[in-house]
Parts: C-alpha cells; structure tokens; sequence
C-alpha cells in the first residue's frame, strides 16, 4: 500500500480546495439558506498494474480526465422551506375594561422558515371557543393589527403603524400588535378573544403570498415548499400560523343602598324618637363595589328630601356636615350651601338642593365588601 | 497509448511526490489515452420519492435531487467506471460530505469497499478510532454529523467496463 501515499495526499489536499470542511456561520433553527448551492466533488485514486495514476475527479455526467479542476460539481441549490409560528406573548389575558381605547394584546412572528419572507397580518374576533380557559363572551370593537416598529415591545400609536410585515429574516422575529377598543356595554367577567394569522408572502411584496411551487422540481431554481405546523384555525404546510389571545374585562359595579333613621326628636330627645316635625332624621348610602376594579372619580348626589331641611354641624362634634365611613376610618366635610365649594372638601349642597358627595375618601371605591364606601347626613323633619 | 506518455507520467509522479516506491514496468501496464483516466467518476443527487407500484403498494424510489430544503435527506452516488482495457486496483474514492450537510449515521455503502471516516480529510479511520475532544477536555467517539470526509477502499480490482458504486445519505442542515 506504500505506493498509495502520493496518491492520497494528492486526494486530501484536492478535497481540502473543495471545502469540505469549511463551516459558514448559518442560521441554527431555519437551516441552510434558500438558494445556497450545495456542491459534491468525489475523487478517485488508482492504480494501473503498480502504478499510481493520477487521481480523478467526479463529474454529474463522469469525468475521466485526471488531475484536480478537471472534474465539476454535482450541485443543487437549496428550495425555499416556507415556514413560520405565531405564539401569544404574556401568556394570559389582556385585562381592560369598558371604553378603553387601543387594549393591546401582543404575538411573537417568527420565521422559521430558510428565507427572508413578507407575512401578511390580519386580527379576527372569535365566537365562543375557550382560551385561558375562559369562554369568549363578548367582542371588542376597531380591531387593528400593527407591527411593532422598534422592536421594544410595546405598542406605540402613530410609531407602530406598519400593518404587515413586509421582509422578516430567516430566524428572525417581530412582536405583532392586535389592538381593539372596547365597547362601553361589556361587563366586569367578559371574554373576548381575538386571534393573528400571519401568512408567508413574496419577500419584499407582503400584498403577494407566496405559493407553493406545482409539480416536479425546477433544477437550478429555488422551489416555495410549505413546511408550516398546525397553529391555532390553520392547516399544516398552508404558510400560514395563527394563535389566540384574550381580552379580559374588568370593570367596577357598584351597588348603592340607603337607610334612614330617627336620631332624635324635640319630646323624646334620643330615646326612642319619632319621626315627627322637627326630629333629626340620618340618611346612610352605602357604595359596594362588587367588580374587579376600584371605581373612581364616584361622586354621590342625594336630593335633600321634600319637608325636610339639612342639618349641619352634626358631626366632627358640630365642625362638620357629612360623615364619610371606610371600612374603620371615617372623614367629615362640610357641605355649603348655595353651589360653592368654598373648602374644597368635595362636599357641597347645589344650588338646586343636592348634596353633593366626592371627598378624597369617597370618590374611589375599592372592590370588596370591606371597601364600601358609607356617607352619612342628616336633616331635620319640617 | 504510447510508452511515452506513460513515461512522462511517472516522471511527474516522481517530481511531485518523494515516497512514490515502485515503478511500474511500461510494457505490463499500458495506460489509458493521452489526456484520459482509466476510470470515469461520477456524482449524482437523489432524494427518495414515494409512488405507488403496479400492485398500488407505496414504495420509495430514488429520483433526482427535488425540493431540497433543510432536513431534506439527499442520497449522494459515486459511480466508478473502468473505461480502460485493463483492470485498475488500489482504488479508493474520497468524498467529502457536502458544505451545510450532515452525514447520516451508518448510510455509506458500497460493495466490496472498506469505508472509513475522517474529521479532517487527512486521517481516515473507522468510526470507533474516531475520537474528539470536548470543550471541557474529555475525549470520546466522534459522532456521525461531525465527519468530513467518507473513503471507499475498494478490497478487489475493477475489471474492464465494470462499475464500483459508493453511495452515502446526508441531511441539509
């Protein structure tokens, strides 16, 4: 086998020049670039009797002239493996509630696929159907898709405006808004759901999705084959993925009750009063908020009764008008007469004869029966 | 074929290489035409495509290369013919797997032909001598993907007008 030597150096250096061992940097999950020539050179060595010849390149059709650069590349150049998923991105709902303008649920495109590709959005609002384990209930209104422009993963009006995703890199990602306002008329436990399809079109022309290639391979030529998964209200190798996400209403829903109560009368003082002309009668209206989220900016007006005349300075021993009770703390504000809040305190009686109610502690009201919210007042029976 | 191309071959050998051993005589081995080798290689692609058999079963067969994307499985075909008028012996082929291809596990074959793999193109060896070193200094058996190169020793000579076939499978990254 010594006379083998030559000849097989000969062969390893051919093959070194051909590159078989020269690692480009690539794409890791989309793999070889569309398009990329894949080249194969075989080498023969031989001998004739005992003499080395020498070695002998491969060639598509067969080659026998020796020598290395005599031979040719068998070849083909990598098709274009279509392929891409849509995943939600926070991995529960979107929380909004009632009126809310641009509520933003939030989608990662990526293309998997082994090509810079254009992928064509579009939002749609689902019917029943469960996501996150909560049924669709509801729709939103005004749904929007945008493109999330800098890449910083929040929706930006007038920043992210791109509607369609015009060239996305093998590999590469982008975070794809679905925007929605919502209806004045949902309530506190609604569900709607919206889903993002993304469909592979023409690189550079996101108004052209692509196609696959019909029938036999094109040699030399870089072939579309679809090689999508199933996503969610898609087929497998249809280049397209969609997935789901949900909009979550909360909202707060007040209860409002109101008692009253004699505390005292001219004869009986506070014993066991009666309800005759000139006892003081105690109006309480209690706010129970039994929603999800606190309501603010709550103000209580409660007209002061027919016959009755509104009695100040009956608490805060005398410096006050109305009592405002959270759960254990209570505050006090004077209500004035004639519209003007002179104080400043949120309490005044309108011009009208209304008692006017949105103190600090009274305009917010929390969730929750410990959070209700309790004003008090009195008047005097004519 | 005149003796002095032969010759001149041999001489060219000699030149280039300091270990070529024996010469061989002129008269007992004639060689090919001027210009030509004694063996025509050649490399084709295939893929396997599925279609239905006369009796509707679904058989694979092999057909050229189509639609290769990545994790396409191309089946690779070097074909040597003796066009000479006499046998040639010690014939071994060297491949290298593709550029963005990984070899496939235990796919090389060929009939009468040793094979054997190499991480680098100089050192060819069976898979077992195959050794790496890992990034935190163990060493163990190379794996499949990571060979460069496939070999085919062929044990026998080939014979005037007949062909040795060496074939491998590998993957598009």
């Amino acid at each position: 086998m010594k006379i083998l030597r030559h000849p097989m150096k000969t062969a390893s250096i051919a093959l070194v020049a051909l590159g078989g061992f020269a690692a480009l940097p690539q794409a890791f999950a989309a793999g070889t670039l569309a398009n990329t020539s894949i080249d194969n050179r075989a080498t023969v060595s031989y001998t004739v009797g005992t003499v080395a010849q020498t070695p002998i390149e491969s060639s598509p059709t067969g080659n026998s002239t020796p020598g290395a650069g005599n031979g040719a590349s068998t070849s083909f150049v990598v098709d274009n493996r279509i392929d891409l998923t849509v995943t939600e991105v926070s991995g529960g709902t979107t929380v909004t509630g009632p009126g809310a303008t641009d509520a933003v649920t939030a989608f990662l495109l990526t293309n998997t696929g082994n090509a810079a590709q254009a992928f064509q959005l579009s939002a749609t609002q689902l019917t029943g159907g469960t996501v996150f384990g909560n049924t669709d209930n509801t729709d939103v209104a005004n749904v929007r898709v945008f493109v999330d422009s800098n890449d910083n993963g929040i929706y930006e009006p007038g920043v992210d405006t791109a509607t369609d995703v015009t060239s996305l890199a093998a590999d590469a990602d982008v975070t794809v808004f679905v925007v929605a306002d919502v209806p004045l008329t949902v309530t506190n436990g609604q569900f709607a759901s919206v889903r993002l399809t993304a469909r592979a079109a023409v690189d550079g022309s996101p108004g052209t999705l692509a196609t696959e290639t019909a029938g036999p391979e094109t040699p030399g030529a870089v072939d579309v084959v679809f090689g999508d998964g199933t996503g969610a209200g898609d087929a497998a190798e249809d280049g397209a993925f969609g997935a789901d996400d949900q909009y979550e209403v909360e909202s707060a829903a007040l209860a409002v009750a109101k008692t009253s109560s004699v505390v005292s009368d001219p004869f009986n003082g506070t014993s066991s009063p009666r309800a005759i002309p000139g006892a003081v009668v105690e109006y309480a209206i209690t706010l129970t908020n039994t929603g999800a989220v606190p309501a603010t900016g709550v103000t209580i007006v409660d007209p002061i009764p027919a016959n009755t005349v509104f009695a100040t300075g009956q608490y805060n021993t005398g410096a006050s008008d109305v009592s405002v009770t959270v759960g254990a703390t209570t505050t006090f504000c004077v209500a004035e007469a004639g519209g003007t809040d002179t104080n400043g305190d949120g309490c005044v009686r309108t011009a009208g004869g209304d008692l006017s109610v949105s103190t600090a502690a009274s305009s917010t009201v929390a969730s929750g029966a410990g959070n209700a919210v309790t004003v008090r007042f009195r008047v005097t029976i004519d | 074929m005149n003796k002095g191309t032969l010759i001149l071959m041999g001489a060219l050998a000699a030149l280039t290489a300091a270990r070529v051993v024996a010469a061989a005589d002129p008269a007992q081995a004639p060689g090919p035409a001027a210009g030509q080798g004694c063996i025509s290689l050649k490399t084709v692609a295939q893929t396997e495509e599925e279609v239905l058999n006369e009796q509707g079963e679904r058989v694979k067969r092999l057909a050229p290369a189509a639609k290769v994307v990545p994790g396409t499985e191309v089946v690779w075909t070097v074909t040597a013919s003796n066009v000479c008028g006499q046998a040639v012996g010690n014939v071994f082929i060297d491949n290298p797997v593709p550029e963005h291809m990984r070899y496939v596990a235990s796919s090389a074959l060929g009939a009468g032909a040793d094979i054997a793999f190499s991480l680098d193109g100089r050192r060819y060896a069976a898979p077992e001598q195959l050794r790496v070193r890992d990034a935190d200094g163990s060493e163990r058996v190379a794996r499949a993907d990571e060979y460069t190169h496939i070999r085919w020793t062929f044990r026998n000579a080939i014979a005037p007008g007949q062909v040795a076939l060496a074939r491998f499978r590998a993957v598009l990254k």
